[in-house]
């Protein structure tokens, strides 16, 4: 099973057009406009086996990518008729939480890398050669629980991918500021992680130095970590001020548009045609524009809520719903 | 009861190969007060034992991780005054996870932590009130060495995740034989003695002394029915009330933070009927709010004593005489 370039292109533009029509009708949307390149490379070569726990910037993409539906997904997010979740918990952090894609179940950031670490350890007990990648922010790097979770992913030689998707910003934080020593993957180098780091906004940069670190992980090579560099083009949410960095700045990093680069060299290289990608690249958009404004019009009629958080209650009214 | 709750969690690992154990010195050192005697023998070699580094918050969080995978972990957490650095996977999110998926994905997770007064001085804090605040986490609290087995056995079967507080003054404590055929469920509570004149309903260490206290309170001819609650969540609030209609008087005895806790929940729930209120008066006999104090007459001042129990009895009994009641 390859994928190819040409569906990556695809999948990074289903990404964007989701996320900026989520920009549009939804005010309390995460941004992940820029970043595309990190999320879409990192988990582009994986199987249904593998658990993924992708960093919540770029998490309905990386579900996207693994075959949600964008309905469901968009209706999760404005927690309307269709949900996944029957309208229990956020869509736009936790779009399809399953055995083996791990999602965020507070606002609390730190603990799905737990979690992927968690699962990997259940992965090497169960299913050799099955492997977690797990994203997480440059804010999230600075988590007590990220530490832990590397030294015990390292001790016990654990199938798990970290990638740190460091879009230079923990809302208003510059990681330059925040990450202290060099180089945030040093911290991984410092436990005997292997470690790498590449330009977050080259998609084949990035999918090669996953990939090598999933084959590793594969063959009972342990963990790794990926750190890629990559910038946070919107705010941190809608209605960001943005008071923190210059415009200067954000136009310099929009020079280094992950799809105009990655597209542009599938143009250079023949593998697209530029008429054609920008054909499908706007159907692409409307297509999406009408998918989260439907869902957004949507009632909450068939909403009802569960009584009990216990697993066995929450089965008996899901029973006693359908 | 050490033993009874070791027996249960081998016997889980035997049955099911999805059950791991994961926790501070569990290994060759056999657990903290022998927690994990002989289990590294058993089942160490198929890595089925995991001695962790000190990071509560990822054996935790890895557990919860593991659990929404599919495996059904245990974690030794050693003392209860460590679950505060794990409430975030555990509590906030861990417990919320069957609701939040709608039982799609579930979170069969154990946490043993020692608790309370006793022959090990320190870590006396069990933090039930905390943990009882999170819907969705169940905490059990055994007090024979039958129940503990049971629990455990319950806990480890439980699609949600439980924490198993074990008392330190229980743990190594009388010793009795356990029949692994009797189940014990999780939120039932348990009459240990019948009487006619008041119920006292207890936890842990306390439930000793309010039946000591009921031996004393018999020499008066005072006979008091003894209730041991079991589980602090769910609570069994309806075998506490029936008792308490039966006998007409009400006194909760704790060992863990007035405030929120187990107390002030059964009182909540008893309260929770369609007049409003109880047909009988209900009494707390509870430590100050204060840490638990260290010096050893500080902290036998701070938890109710076998006498504190009796005294709280005689004056709630004395209070009802003369009046009328339901």
């Amino acid at each position: 099973m390859s994928v190819t370039e040409t569906a990556l292109w695809h999948a990074m533009v289903e990404a964007r057009a989701f996320d900026q029509a989520m920009c549009r009708h939804n005010g309390h949307w995460h941004e992940a406009r820029g970043e595309e390149a990190v999320f879409v490379g990192a988990y582009a070569d994986l199987s249904p086996d593998d658990v993924v726990a992708p960093h919540f910037r770029g998490t309905c993409a990386v579900a996207l990518q693994r075959g949600a539906s964008p309905d469901v997904l968009a209706a999760g997010v404005f927690g309307v008729r269709g949900s996944g979740s029957g309208g229990h918990w956020r869509g736009d952090i936790c779009p399809t939480p399953g055995p083996r894609s791990i999602g965020m179940f507070s606002g609390s950031l730190g603990t799905s890398v737990a979690y992927a670490t968690g699962a990997a350890l259940h992965l090497r007990r169960t299913s050799p050669g099955a492997v977690a990648v797990c994203g997480f922010g440059d804010g999230t790097a600075n988590s007590g629980i990220v530490a832990e979770s590397l030294n015990l992913a390292a001790m016990l030689g654990l199938p798990i991918v970290y990638v740190c998707q460091d879009n230079q910003y923990a809302t208003s934080l510059p990681s330059a500021v925040a990450l202290a020593g060099e180089r945030v993957s040093d911290r991984a180098r410092a436990l005997g992680i292997a470690a790498d780091d590449v330009d977050g906004n080259d998609l084949r940069a990035v999918r090669t130095a996953v990939g090598a670190a999933v084959a590793r992980a594969r063959e009972d090579g342990g963990p790794s970590f990926v750190h890629a560099l990559t910038y946070r083009m919107g705010g941190h949410y809608m209605n960001d001020p943005e008071t923190y960095r210059t415009s200067e700045e954000v136009a310099t990093w929009a020079e280094r548009d992950p799809i105009a680069r990655f597209q542009a060299l599938l143009v250079a290289e023949g593998a697209l045609d530029a008429d054609e990608a920008a054909r499908r690249s706007d159907e692409i958009h409307a297509r999406m524009e009408e998918i989260v404004t439907e869902a957004k019009s949507r009632g909450d009629d068939d909403i009802t809520p569960s009584t009990s958080a216990f697993a066995e209650d929450a089965w008996t009214d899901l029973r006693s719903a359908s | 009861m050490s033993e009874a709750i070791v027996a249960a969690v081998a016997a889980e690992m035997t049955a099911d190969e999805s059950v791991y154990l994961i926790g501070q010195d569990i290994g060759v050192f056999g657990g903290p007060m022998q927690s994990a005697k002989g289990l590294w023998d058993a089942f160490g070699a198929q890595g089925r034992i995991i001695d962790a580094p000190i990071s509560e918050a990822a054996m935790v969080g890895t557990a919860v991780g593991a659990a929404m995978a599919g495996s059904r972990p245990i974690v030794d957490l050693m003392f209860a005054e460590f679950l505060a650095l794990t409430m975030t996977p555990l509590a906030l999110e861990g417990a919320s996870v069957a609701f939040r998926t709608r039982g799609e994905v579930t979170v069969p997770l154990v946490v043993r932590a020692k608790c309370g007064v006793g022959p090990h001085r320190g870590h006396a804090e069990s933090c039930a009130g905390m943990l009882m605040s999170f819907p969705g986490l169940k905490v059990a609290m055994p007090t024979t060495p039958q129940d503990a087995y049971s629990l455990m056995r319950s806990a480890i079967r439980d699609d949600n995740p439980v924490v198993v507080l074990e008392h330190m003054s229980l743990l190594h404590g009388a010793r009795a034989e356990v029949d692994p055929t009797i189940e014990v469920r999780l939120g039932r509570a348990a009459v240990r003695r019948d009487g006619a004149d008041l119920t006292v309903v207890a936890s842990g260490l306390m439930v000793q002394r309010a039946l000591r206290a009921a031996s004393e309170l018999a020499a008066d001819g005072i006979e008091a029915e003894v209730v041991d609650l079991r589980s602090l969540a769910p609570l069994d609030v309806d075998l506490v009330r029936a008792s308490a209609e039966r006998t007409g008087a009400l006194l909760v005895v704790e060992e863990s933070w007035p405030g929120s806790g187990p107390a002030a929940a059964l009182c909540a729930g008893l309260l929770d009927t369609p007049e409003g209120r109880t047909g009988f008066p209900v009494r707390l006999l509870q430590p100050p709010a204060t840490p638990v104090p260290f010096a050893a007459s500080l902290e036998t001042a701070f938890v109710p004593s076998v006498a504190d129990i009796a005294h709280a009895a005689r004056t709630l009994r004395s209070s009802l005489r003369g009046t009328v009641t339901a």
